[in-house]
């Protein structure tokens, strides 16, 4: 059974400014979800059941059970598996007429970066590592591909919406990337709050919605309910931006 | 001044909000290593990387600094001391 894709939107098309036109403007759009573990999942899912028309998928982890508290878009029985192939069955059952580029691959350089943000309309910066997050942010930058980069650490969360040219990339928040601590602390619904605000923010783009907290980067602590938003101008010297325009 | 930490960095600072009187001409950066020095251990070694203040972002007065050690802190009130987050 297929469901009509403007009957699967009616209610979003209510949203203020949306109507049709903004959910033409997801059908016709391609987003590369670099990850969709624990964060990049629920964003996917939730850019999949919005309508955007193409996802490119990259993942390269196989399924770990320390990890299936949080990775919703997996199943169990696919334990030791790549994570790919579950994924993509997970985005296909909440929207069966996606189309879905399976890549099975983590971001491995500033090349194959480059090579994952080509041709796309926006990046969902999910992966485990800064180093990764500022290869997809330079390679969106240089492409001018809008970026939105989502963490979280334990109960912390952030989120950055970059617009090459106009707003502070990451690396102008943090040039270099700090030493990765693994195992680190994971709340499943930590991460899922983070995805779904990156997921919506990339919507609004998409959608070409106003409003929005570009040149904002948003810092959440659930342990006692605390968003901030916190002005993050350009750097005038930032190694990767400065010279974008 | 006060400066604030978030929860992560609270947990290794041993507390959330400090107090801090900066010296004239006193940087972000100085608020940082006056706090590493003041509670040292875990929070400094964190703080204190080969690269120099790689670990943590400061916020002055609501607005990220990507400079600290140009940001002066003449009538600061308010500083925010937060770790770059990357899991996913």
């Amino acid at each position: 059974m297929t469901i009509d894709p403007m009957e699967r939107a009616r209610d979003q098309m209510l949203l203020p400014g949306f109507g049709a036109e903004g959910q033409a403007r997801l059908a016709a759009a391609t987003v590369l979800c670099a990850r969709i573990g624990g964060l990049g999942g629920p964003a996917a899912l939730e850019l999949a059941a919005g309508g955007v028309g193409r996802l490119r998928v990259a993942h390269g982890e196989p399924i770990k059970p320390a990890h299936m508290h949080r990775m919703i878009a997996m199943t169990d029985q696919a334990l030791g598996e790549p994570g790919i192939d579950s994924g993509i069955e997970g985005l296909r059952r909440v929207n069966g007429d996606i189309e879905l580029q399976a890549l099975p691959s983590d971001t491995r350089s500033l090349a194959h970066a480059m090579e994952l943000v080509e041709g796309v309309d926006a990046v969902l910066s999910a992966p485990p590592s800064m180093e990764q997050r500022l290869w997809l942010n330079e390679a969106a930058v240089r492409a001018g591909v809008p970026f939105v980069d989502a963490a979280m650490h334990g109960w912390l969360g952030q989120v950055l919406v970059v617009l090459p040219g106009e707003t502070a990339c990451l690396a102008c928040i943090c040039a270099a990337p700090p030493a990765l601590q693994k195992p680190f602390p994971v709340l499943g619904a930590t991460s899922a709050v983070a995805g779904c605000l990156a997921a919506a923010e990339i919507v609004k783009i998409l959608a070409r919605l106003p409003g929005g907290p570009a040149g904002h980067l948003l810092r959440f602590d659930l342990t006692t309910w605390s968003f901030q938003r916190l002005s993050a101008p350009r750097k005038a010297d930032c190694p990767v931006c400065a010279q974008a325009s | 001044m006060i400066i604030e930490l978030d929860s992560a960095l609270a947990d290794l600072a041993g507390g959330s909000t400090f107090e801090y009187r900066p010296a004239a001409g006193a940087t972000a950066a100085d608020a940082v290593q006056y706090l590493a020095d003041a509670v040292g251990g875990r929070f400094a070694e964190r703080v204190y990387t080969p690269d120099g203040w790689l670990a943590i972002i400061v916020a002055v007065q609501g607005e990220v600094s990507g400079s600290p050690a140009t940001r002066d802190l003449e009538g600061v009130e308010r500083i925010l001391l937060f770790s770059p987050l990357a899991g996913g």
